[in-house]
């Protein structure tokens, strides 16, 4: 047994775009243990339930996390409209679909794009941040915002998109998926990229499953589970898989994430071509009384949202597991055994949201 | 070799391309209708309902009715559109450019003219209004007559100069609803004539 040294990783590291603090118990250049640290972002959003009235509590939601708030405010929503037995307009809920996978595009493509900055792969970062501009483009012409939303609402969505922008859109979709088909290909098969992920960062199928990863971690060790196959919203009119890889490595999540940009362009294109007319919103009367938990896929995985009323405008309890959250006990696991130099690739591959998690 | 070779597709093809990245300050930002850029008001429109005030979630916006002024707190505005909607006689429209960037909190002061818009009371409001005035006078008066001296005769002179008001606005509404019935029925007649024609 060699000396044994403790560095700290974070809570500012050039690779982490959010403060989270590892300490590694280094044997010479190997981890032997990773003690994983958060609490330097806490904001209470938990407690506002109690100021704030539900319905603006949608926004509050929808600022858990600056990059998939839309599918935080879906989460809130359905949790909201289910204790009042809401039914939601079929058109409301196809758009909810349609901005839902559009943000889980923009949020692979970003992610992508960092874990190419951080294996020092420049070049292939700004281009895919190029691409993902396209995909801001949409969000800004169809609900207003860039990065915050605020498109959905307890009881339907807040804008409607016209039946002739939605055409164009599936144009620009086209566009969208050939600029990321020449990146994809690099993703997958370059030689730097693959020589720096392919088996870094283990995490076994028995693990994934023991430890609870969730989304894109637990799909890449060949478990084929999403929370949108639970058909919530307007996903039981649309057709797919999720997607399976049996890397187990950091590559394989890569994949997952690349494949699955590729699928969300196409359940997209599915909710154009399926998208109903007719109202966008349903006026809600009275207030929430009774408990829920609303189960939603997020890009990073499974996103809890546990809502309790007490039949007044503010909730009692509203309670947030995030995918990043779940996340980290695995991330402990892969990094005991890895090299110091992959640290970096490994922390990010489970695609860190700390925001989210210290809400 | 040809795995080394992925990205120079892309590379060589954005050689050509223009630079992704625009002049913003100095050209102005690419909008949509849409877009969220910055909410504005039109003082002349505004009636200081402070519906935007009691609708905003951050309290960004203040409506002061006695100063007669109206504000906004740029930094703590989230452009969430709420006072849009809720802005009934439309004076708060959302402008698609952003606000040029500042180096401090920016707070908006509108001052406001107050309109108080003047009252139509109806006939038969006016009626009901008079019969339970006359309702209490009569009760009054009975009160009056039970205690006989006992009362202040200040307040029995109150109570004569209520009932003699009353009773004349009373007859002026019978005059009024006679002529306005009178106006009806002929215009009623007009028309069946009209019809028989």
């Amino acid at each position: 047994m060699g000396k044994r040294t403790v560095i700290p990783f974070g809570p500012h590291h050039p690779v982490l775009p959010e403060p989270i603090h590892l300490d590694l118990v280094l044997e010479d250049e190997v981890v032997v243990e990773a003690i994983p640290n958060i609490g330097f972002i806490h904001r209470g959003l938990e407690l506002l339930c109690e100021k704030k009235p539900y319905q603006d509590m949608v926004l509050v939601a929808e600022r858990i996390c600056g990059i998939c708030s839309l599918i935080h405010g879906v989460g809130f929503v359905q949790g909201a409209e289910q204790i009042m037995n809401v039914d939601v307009p079929e058109r409301a809920q196809f758009l909810r679909v349609f901005w839902s996978e559009l943000s889980r595009v923009q949020s692979h493509i970003l992610w992508l794009g960092l874990a190419a900055d951080a294996i020092g792969f420049e070049s292939l970062f700004m281009h895919s941040w190029r691409v993902r501009e396209l995909v801001l483009d949409i969000f800004e012409e169809t609900t207003g915002g860039r990065v915050i939303f605020d498109a959905v609402k307890v009881g339907g969505v807040r804008n409607d998109v016209s039946n002739e922008t939605l055409s164009r859109i599936a144009r620009q979709l086209d566009k969208i998926e050939s600029e990321f088909k020449q990146l994809s290909d690099v993703f997958i098969n370059d030689f730097t990229v693959t020589h720096r992920w392919k088996d870094v960062g283990i995490l076994t199928t028995e693990d994934a499953k023991t430890l609870g990863a969730v989304g894109p971690m637990l799909r890449a060790s060949g478990v084929s589970e999403d929370m949108r196959m639970l058909k919530y919203g307007a996903y039981e009119h649309i057709d797919f898989e999720p997607i399976v890889e049996k890397g187990c490595d950091c590559h394989a999540r890569a994949i997952v994430r690349v494949r699955e940009v590729f699928q969300s362009l196409d359940i997209m294109r599915q909710c154009i071509a399926k998208m109903p007319a007719g109202e966008t919103e349903v006026k809600v009367k009275g207030f929430p009384e009774g408990e829920f938990f609303s189960r939603v896929e997020q890009p990073r995985g499974e996103v809890i949202y546990y809502l309790k009323g007490n039949g007044t405008k503010f909730l009692d309890r509203f309670r947030v597991r995030t995918p990043t959250f779940a996340n980290v006990p695995p991330l402990v696991k892969t990094l005991a055994g890895c090299d110091l130099a992959d640290v970096p690739a490994i922390v990010l591959a489970i695609d860190p949201c700390i925001s989210c998690t210290e809400r | 070799m040809s795995d080394l070779l992925k990205m120079c597709g892309t590379i060589f093809t954005s050689l050509k391309r223009k630079t992704a990245c625009e002049m913003y300050p100095v050209k102005p930002s690419r909008s949509y209708e849409k877009t969220r850029g910055s909410i504005k008001i039109d003082a002349k429109k505004c009636t200081l309902c402070t519906l935007c005030d009691k609708r905003c979630p951050t309290h960004a916006i203040k409506v002061d009715r006695a100063a007669g002024y109206w504000q906004i707190n740029r930094g703590q505005c989230i452009l969430c559109k709420e006072c849009v909607h809720a802005c009934r006689p439309g004076a708060l429209t959302m402008e698609n450019q952003y606000m040029a960037p500042t180096g401090n909190i920016q707070i908006d002061k509108v001052d406001v003219e107050l309109k108080t818009p003047k009252k139509k009371v109806g006939i038969k409001t006016e009626e009901k209004e008079l019969k339970a005035k006359a309702k209490v006078v009569a009760h009054a008066e009975k009160a009056i007559q039970a205690k006989g001296e006992a009362i202040n005769p200040a307040d029995k002179e109150a109570v004569k100069e209520v009932k003699t008001k009353v009773e004349a606005r009373e007859e002026v509404i019978k005059e009024e609803k006679k002529t306005l019935q009178n106006e009806k029925k002929p215009s009623k007649e007009v028309k069946k004539e009209t019809e028989k024609k």
